[in-house]
């Protein structure tokens, strides 16, 4: 009898905790998610592949600059003075496209992908305008902004 | 905590209510494990309401959106490919398991009077949960999601005269488009589980007033009976516990059988994948429609044996519960489960 | 019979709906359906093409030659509309550089186009005229260089390019594991695309030291793209580990709830 009822105490105790750990366990999974997303991450310097700002007066100089934000290549032109930034990566196969600034156009060379100043597809395979990306400037840095 | 039910016990009697409602609602202490399915099938869905409400939070139904935002879910939000993995299996072990309630209800002949009001709102909530598992596989916006619905959107064509009217009333539009996402979306998220709560209480009322049957073969009068809590309660808890398990095998370490290549691709209106067919639930009533050669026909007697299942209570009005003193009823309900299944394997492999 | 293939219409006639407008185009295309019918000679692009991965992308003969399909007689192939033929072997690296800037760009840096000798290289030679098939590293053969010279500098270049191209398509297959566990590889699949792209335009230039300077900064893009896959891949092995301890422990849970319920009976 005493046998009995410890072996019932023993599993009634691990049954608690059971209850327990699953009401509990649902809790940080769920305060995780709802987390907003840090504004350091939807904010990007516009940096090389080194890992260095690429400055705003590069840009100016030879009239765009390819460089790295949000994990890919991204390319900023100035265009008539103002900077503007985009994806570099082509949306039909994923070439990097290059800026022309005497025609103002982008030009995909794997198979002559044609954007215009905003991104808008002119001609080719590519079947998305390039996103594009609000530009800050801080000193002579520029930092990319999401969408 | 004493003190605090002993506060509310004073104003509305609360102790009475657990007392007749749980410690001392009396069930046959013979109830097998099948008796629990229900119980699990209650478990799924709490499950899906959590996840579904927590997937709803950052789901956009645009047809520009909706793809890039389940993509941000499963690649971004913290747990959010947990969450999304476990609404899609939910949703799969859902079915399997009513399939299973539905079957050991039959066998055991508990649809029988005074039990016919449960199995007629259990067949609507059978319909229920395939259209919340319909409206649901539009939402991702994939490959799969698009090509699945207009296949399944087609048969409504069937119907005699008015069936290509009815296909765009069903759609929104002439094909599959944002119209077709804006109802869809309302079905699954306010107006199926609304219908839902409602036929589950109502369910839930009508066995409490009939009574749980008791196990066929039991000789009335020695029918021994325990507390449900604790005694079935736990029963109830265990069988849960092991379907959760079952789920999470599947949610941790079997994805891709529910996330085929088609449901990892933007929908293209444009492109129809090869090899395009309905979830499983679906293959056999898919498969019964390409067997058929009047397409017609095929939705009439797939109706037929519908409402036949839905009536059977009414049509089957003996009183003797035990399958294996049911001959003809045995015959049926074995070659009917044998069939199905045959029709799904024969829709998976075709 | 006649049953079955009613059946069979009226049920995928909708969908057939959809795809049939996508390849309306092609299946009203005079070039092909002419072309076709002349058999022999005139008939053999068509099917060499049917084969290509220019079909596989919806390239198709007006795309290169010019002309309108649409119109179904002699007039699709008239300069108004904007046919401009078979392209002589001197005219090619143009013509197929309409689409290819950067690959004509890079060819005729090279001694396969510069060279003095009567004939020489031109893209069909190797690439063949309809019959394109994805570039691989295996297009550098002995069969196909040897055609004109020795295989020995052809040899270098491939040695210098297959630990590349190697590590490029085991790459690819990781992406696509990882990219079936849900994760979003769109960005990586377009970075590998575009470094393997740049690679394989390099060689047209066919100087092994150039190749050997440019491989180190792909390979550094393509390190990272391993490193990012790598990490993709930690994190589908660190989340399998936390489903096996939940799932036993939500069996374990069953097994100690079925022994507390029979202490209690």
């Amino acid at each position: 009898m005493g046998d009995e009822i410890g072996r019932r105490d023993f599993f009634g105790t691990l049954v608690k905790w059971i209850f327990g750990l699953t009401v509990l366990s649902w809790i940080p999974p769920m305060v995780a998610y709802l987390l907003p997303k840090s504004a350091a991450e939807t904010e990007k310097v516009f940096v090389n592949p080194s890992g260095n700002p690429i400055m705003v007066s590069a840009v100016s100089e030879e009239g765009s600059k390819v460089g790295l934000a949000f994990g890919h290549p991204t390319v900023v032109i100035d265009y008539k003075g103002e900077l503007r930034a985009f994806s570099a990566v082509c949306t039909h196969l994923g070439c990097i496209v290059q800026w022309n600034k005497d025609t103002g156009i982008f030009l995909c060379p794997c198979h002559a992908g044609k954007f215009d100043a905003n991104g808008n597809v002119i001609s080719g395979p590519p079947p998305k305008p390039l996103p594009q990306y609000g530009v800050k400037v801080v000193g002579n840095e520029i930092k990319l902004l999401e969408a | 905590m004493k003190k605090i039910v002993d506060w509310i016990d004073e104003r509305v009697g609360i102790r009475e209510v657990i007392k007749s409602n749980l410690t001392g609602y009396m069930v046959p202490a013979n109830l097998s494990f099948w008796y629990s399915m229900g119980a699990v099938l209650l478990a799924m869905l709490l499950i899906q309401f959590i996840s579904g409400i927590l997937l709803l939070i950052y789901y956009i139904p645009d047809v520009d959106k909706a793809f890039d935002s389940v993509t941000y879910i499963t690649n971004e939000v913290p747990f959010g490919w947990l969450m999304r993995r476990v609404h899609a299996m939910a949703a799969n072990i859902f079915i399997a398991v009513l399939f299973l309630h539905m079957a050991s209800t039959l066998f055991m002949g508990s649809y029988k009077k005074p039990r016919e009001l449960q199995w007629i709102s259990g067949c609507v909530l059978l319909s229920l949960g395939f259209l919340a598992a319909l409206s649901g596989y539009l939402l991702p916006w994939s490959q799969l999601s698009y090509w699945a619905t207009t296949v399944a959107t087609d048969t409504i064509s069937a119907v005699p005269y008015i069936g290509n009217e009815l296909v765009k009333w069903v759609r929104g539009s002439e094909s599959v488009a944002q119209a077709t996402l804006g109802r869809f979306f309302t079905l699954h998220v306010i107006v199926v589980p609304l219908l839902f709560l409602m036929l589950v209480a109502m369910h839930l009322f009508f066995m409490r007033r009939t009574g749980i049957s008791n196990p066929p073969g039991t000789k009335t009068g020695e029918v021994k009976k325990v507390p449900f809590v604790p005694h079935f309660a736990l029963e109830d808890l265990k069988v849960i516990y092991f379907f959760l398990g079952i789920l999470f095998i599947f949610v941790f370490f079997y994805p891709k059988l529910y996330f085929p290549t088609d449901a990892l691709e933007p929908a293209d209106p444009f492109f129809t994948p090869p090899h395009i067919k309905p979830e499983w639930y679906f293959l056999a009533t898919y498969q019964m429609l390409k067997l058929i050669p009047n397409k017609f026909l095929g939705v009439f007697i797939q109706i037929l044996l519908i409402l036949f299942l839905i009536f059977l209570p009414l049509i089957d009005v003996g009183s003797e519960r035990s399958p294996l003193k049911r001959p003809v009823f045995l015959i049926l309900a074995v070659l009917g489960v044998l069939v199905f299944l045959a029709l799904t394997v024969l829709g998976k492999i075709l | 019979m006649i049953i079955k293939y009613l059946l069979f219409f009226s049920f995928g006639s909708l969908l057939f709906a959809f795809v049939a407008q996508v390849f309306a185009q092609e299946q009203e295309s005079s070039c092909i359906s002419c072309h076709t019918e002349f058999g022999d000679d005139l008939a053999k692009p068509v099917g060499l093409w049917q084969e290509s991965i220019h079909k596989q992308n919806g390239i198709s003969c007006n795309n290169c030659h010019g002309g309108n399909p649409e119109l179904q007689d002699m007039e699709a192939m008239s300069p108004g509309e904007g046919f401009v033929g078979a392209p002589t072997e001197e005219e090619v690296p143009e013509f197929c550089g309409k689409c290819h800037v950067a690959v004509m760009e890079n060819y005729m840096k090279s001694p396969h186009w510069l060279t003095e000798k009567k004939k020489r290289p031109v893209c069909t030679t190797c690439h063949t005229a309809h019959h394109q098939q994805r570039a691989t590293v295996g297009l550098i053969s002995e069969e196909n260089c040897s055609r004109c010279h020795t295989y020995e500098r052809a040899k270098k270049i491939k040695f210098v390019m297959e630990g590349t191209e190697t590590k490029i398509d085991q790459l690819n297959n990781s992406i696509e594991k990882v990219k079936e566990e849900g994760f979003d590889t769109q960005s990586l699949e377009a970075a590998l695309f575009a470094n393997r792209n740049q690679f394989h335009r390099l060689t047209h230039v066919l100087s092994v030291d150039l190749i050997i300077d440019r491989t180190g900064t792909i390979t550094d893009d393509i390190d990272k793209i391993e490193k990012a896959v790598k990490d993709d891949e930690t994190t589908i092995k660190r989340r399998k580990i936390f489903g096996a301890i939940l799932i036993a422990f939500l069996f374990i849970s069953a097994f100690v709830i079925h022994n507390y319920r029979k202490s209690l009976s």
